[in-house]
């Protein structure tokens, strides 16, 4: 949260985080290199670290990948989401650097604009006629896109709908970088073993987005609630099913709704969208009198869905009340900020 | 044609590019978002890359002082 912009908002976990980073994207960079060296002695520096470059760039994309649902099955992977834009745009430097070398290497020589060269001919490559560059390249400009637009400052003037669509497009570009790599490296380099790494690493980024949907579309079901009351009103759970500072999460009309009992005798409810990313605010904690996200530790005041000053985020706010121990709410959101008396218990 | 569209989509960033430098350091941003007006040196140099893809978005709103657009879901 932050009330002007900042280029980076260092604090110490970040600066652990950046730190661990660099250290391990060197580490394999080292590791790659000497691999490279072993299998291939005759290989220039250059293409040691064309090669240590690309194989690191992949492996970041799969753990950039398998972040945010990993975070829905284990909480011990919320630290690693938390500063996940820094991983992205480290691994957009990796693949530019990838590329250049690649474009200097191969295209360096050509007649015509080396570029220009990458889209109409494989010079140099020795793949094939599969035009594989071109995906590393359109995977590449997604990549630069979506590390152009990382700054909050594109989220708030993208929206986040807007900015989370053109984020989606990590997937696009990891469908181009495995053909990418299935019709480049992988046509000279031939050992199974590279294969069954592959096929690893696909099947691991699907496997886990698979676990994540079928948890949360249990989840859904299991808190869907419909049946609506003469006043609008529809019952979403009994009070005993609340736990102090815990959201209680409900999906009303498809819409996911966090109903936290704080302070005591207090119950609110509030949109279980965070207003910064669309994260998951009902997956929070109430902390320091507000209901704090777990991406990124934005809060709101559960009774007015409106951060502390002199923060400016917004969520909207829901009518609640309770009878004979079961909570009742109303599944017309009030406008975001809006301030809600509190249903005691 | 190929030569044609790349040579296109290399104006159009080398304009943005220009237009990122004004945008982020002779007040565009801060017009257009309060969040801005006292934004950072880091910041201003991190905007340069989008408005590179985004420039004529920016452009028409910076004309227009637009303050950011609210957002539209069932949870705004």
């Amino acid at each position: 949260m932050s009330v002007s912009y900042k280029g980076i908002g260092w604090n110490r976990f970040k600066k652990r985080y950046d730190l661990l980073l660099t250290a391990g994207v060197v580490s394999c960079l080292v590791l790659f290199m000497g691999v490279t060296m072993f299998l291939n002695p005759k290989a220039t520096l250059e293409i040691q670290l064309l090669r240590a470059t690309a194989i690191t760039a992949f492996l970041l994309l799969h753990l950039v990948l398998i972040i945010g649902p990993m975070t829905r099955l284990d909480k011990r992977w919320l630290p690693l989401l938390y500063n996940r834009r820094h991983l992205g745009v480290t691994l957009f430097l990796l693949a530019l650097i990838h590329a250049v070398l690649a474009i200097i290497i191969y295209h360096g020589g050509a007649d015509i604009n080396p570029i220009l060269s990458v889209l109409v001919t494989d010079s140099g490559s020795h793949m094939g006629d599969f035009p594989f560059q071109v995906f590393g390249l359109i995977a590449l400009l997604i990549l630069f896109v979506m590390a152009a637009t990382s700054h909050d400052f594109w989220l708030a003037n993208l929206t986040a709908p807007i900015w989370k669509s053109l984020h989606m497009g990590v997937y696009f570009a990891y469908a181009c970088l495995v053909i990418h790599v299935a019709f480049g490296v992988l046509q000279t380099e031939t050992h199974v073993g590279y294969i069954v790494l592959m096929g690893l690493g696909i099947g691991l980024v699907v496997g886990v987005h698979l676990m994540a949907g079928w948890k949360q579309w249990c989840i859904d079901r299991e808190f869907q609630v419909e049946t609506r009351r003469d006043d609008g009103f529809i019952e979403v759970c009994r009070v005993d099913q609340l736990k102090e500072n815990i959201p209680h999460g409900v999906t009303v009309g498809g819409e996911r709704v966090a109903i936290i009992q704080y302070e005591g005798n207090k119950i609110s409810a509030v949109s279980g969208v965070c207003q910064h990313q669309n994260g998951p605010l009902v997956e929070g904690r109430f902390i320091k009198g507000c209901l704090t996200c777990p991406w990124h530790g934005y809060q709101y005041v559960p009774a007015s869905g409106s951060s502390p000053e002199p923060f400016t985020e917004k969520i909207p706010t829901f009518n609640i009340r309770v009878e004979n121990d079961k909570v009742f709410l109303n599944p017309k959101p009030n406008r975001a900020g809006s301030h809600v008396e509190p249903a005691l218990i | 044609m190929i030569a044609i569209g790349l040579s296109l989509l290399g104006f159009y960033l080398a304009l943005g590019f220009i237009f990122g430098l004004l945008f982020a350091f002779l007040g565009g941003a801060k017009r257009i978002d309060p969040g801005a007006v006292e934004g950072s040196w880091g910041f201003k140099v991190l905007l340069i890359p989008g408005c590179m893809i985004f420039w004529p978005y920016l452009l028409f709103r910076w004309i227009k002082s637009s303050a950011p657009p609210v957002e539209c879901s069932r949870h705004r």
